[in-house]
């Protein structure tokens, strides 16, 4: 069991690294680095200089960075592919008796290897952006899935684990709120995206305001529930780690993470807003969102555990 | 201590991705704007839809897309208008872009022809122009200039785009019937328009045959 956990630990890890390189693909650009798939240029490893394209090969395409770029994420894609899927395969057999183990976890092998073949489709629908949209979000919930069978490899190994934490009541009622509320404000910041790349295609020259304007009110709804899931992290953060009666230690990293995490979203936000709308700021926005998902995810297992516990 | 040695490694996690990502940004950006010369456009002057000129001096100073094609074609070209028609409209803003489509069938695509293609078409300005000439030397054009097939003509011709700088350099080929090539052209093309350039020897003459053409063809 002890190798299960270290090993869906490193998968959620993995996972959430692999949204950050994801979202590094899109705002470098990159995403066409690759015209083909699985392959690059017809290559098992992407050429380093366009003498080694092979013939047949439209070579006007050919950019050695952004070729790499996308490459690399397709490459953590694999490595995080083959960690999920020996996480399930570890969790069948040393952990048949515990359904909320091997379930989550073999559900999470399928959707990566449908997420890794749905990639492909993205590169040949040119980046649509219904399907980019689906494609960062069944990272997302990959991405959940492990980590909820690495929280609950956790509690099998150490079944005290919450029994005296003594949670404040009606906090899972907040975090469930807050987790449904993060989805939404996902969801919206992938439509606000996709409105965007329409607009731009439109009117390329017209520049980031014009844009941004042009977008509608779904920005502003997307600002203000932005603003909210941000407060509502900082609020459940300071919930746990004040009125709690002993949290674990699980909980008191997740919650300070979630705190900091809301604060950062928070100021990412503003500077977008007021400052510049910077491919880096971009990229930490939209990790940010995976990580509050994740974070809030994580807390509202262990609050229930509790509660399981006490009942 | 856990807490605190958890925090530490998560923001050491963090300022490292950071780093990296803004060296990978950095690179990303100077790599796009570092278009590759696949070579010059060679003297021409053909004739445009309204019965001037038109040529490699024309494009000088603008930034232009080329592409062949004939107006009887059923299958390739009218995908080929409509993407060079959604760029047309996408980039009005801007006089610097300009679009040239040559026909490769001049027995049959006479200037009239040309002229109610370009109305049907949507063009009301001289940002897109429609090019006769003949036959060989459409080929002449196409094959040593453009470095693009045309065999067998009219059936034969390319059906990709030349992006073509204000240098009169090409700079890029985008295939029109696939859409990954066409989801980045926008960038190019604004990557070009940006581009520093610095104008040929006898630049005053060019731009101002350039400028007399559009101005001539304002008023028609």
């Amino acid at each position: 069991m002890k190798a299960l956990r270290k090993l869906s630990v490193t998968s959620a890890v993995m996972s959430f690294l692999l949204i950050f390189t994801g979202g590094l693909v899109r705002v470098s650009g990159a995403g066409l680095g690759c015209p083909d798939w699985p392959k690059c240029f017809g290559r098992w490893l992407p050429p380093i200089s366009v003498d080694q394209l092979p013939p047949g090969i439209d070579a006007s395409q050919f950019n050695l960075t952004l070729a790499w770029i996308e490459y690399g994420n397709r490459i953590l894609g694999m490595v995080v592919g083959l960690l999920v899927l020996a996480t399930a395969v570890l969790a069948v057999l040393q952990a048949k008796r515990w359904k909320q183990i091997w379930v989550p976890a073999v559900f999470a092998a399928v959707l990566i290897a449908y997420i890794g073949w749905q990639g492909g489709q993205v590169v040949a629908a040119a980046l649509e952006p219904l399907l980019v949209s689906a494609h960062m979000i069944g990272a997302l919930l990959v991405a959940s899935l492990v980590l909820y069978t690495a929280q609950q490899a956790h509690y099998v190994g150490h079944p005290e684990a919450e029994a005296d934490s003594g949670y404040p009541r009606k906090v899972s009622r907040w975090i469930a709120v807050a987790w449904g509320a993060a989805l939404v404000q996902s969801a919206l910041g992938t439509q606000v995206r996709s409105a965007l790349k329409m607009l731009m295609d439109a009117k390329p020259l017209a520049g980031e305001n014009v844009w941004l304007n042009a977008v509608g009110p779904i920005r502003h709804v997307h600002e203000t529930l932005g603003l909210i899931v941000a407060g509502l992290a900082v609020h459940i953060a300071v919930k746990l780690l004040r009125r709690s009666k002993q949290a674990s230690p699980l909980v008191v990293q997740a919650a300070w993470a979630l705190g900091i995490v809301g604060v950062l979203q928070f100021l990412l936000g503003v500077s977008m807003l007021v400052v510049s709308y910077a491919d880096i700021l971009k990229l930490f926005h939209l990790w940010g969102a995976s990580l509050i998902v994740g974070l809030l995810l994580m807390l509202y297992v262990a609050v229930r555990q509790n509660r399981k516990g006490e009942a | 201590m856990k807490k605190t040695g958890f925090l530490i490694a998560a923001g050491l996690l963090v300022v490292v991705l950071a780093v990296f990502s803004t060296l990978v940004l950095r690179q990303a950006k100077t790599s796009k704007a570092k278009l590759p010369v696949y070579g010059e456009v060679p003297e021409f002057t053909f004739t445009n839809q309204d019965g001037m000129p038109f040529g490699r001096a024309q494009m000088l100073g603008k930034v232009t897309i080329v592409d062949f094609f004939f107006t009887r074609c059923q299958s390739a070209c009218p995908i080929m208008a409509r993407e060079m028609g959604e760029l047309y409209r996408a980039f009005e803003d801007s006089d610097d872009l300009q679009f040239v489509s040559i026909s490769v069938d001049p027995g049959y695509d006479t200037l009239a022809v040309l002229k109610a293609y370009a109305a049907a078409n949507g063009v009301h300005d001289a940002r897109w122009q429609f090019l006769y000439a003949s036959v060989p030397n459409v080929v002449d054009l196409s094959v040593n200039g453009f470095m693009l097939a045309a065999d067998r003509l009219p059936m034969g011709h390319s059906t990709k785009f030349a992006l073509v700088d204000r240098e009169g350099r090409i700079r890029g080929y985008f295939n029109a019937l696939d859409a990954k090539p066409m989801a980045i052209i926008r960038q190019q093309i604004k990557q070009l328009l940006e581009e520093p350039w610095s104008a040929p020897e006898a630049p005053a003459e060019s731009a101002h045959t350039a400028k007399d053409q559009d101005q001539r063809l304002a008023f028609k």
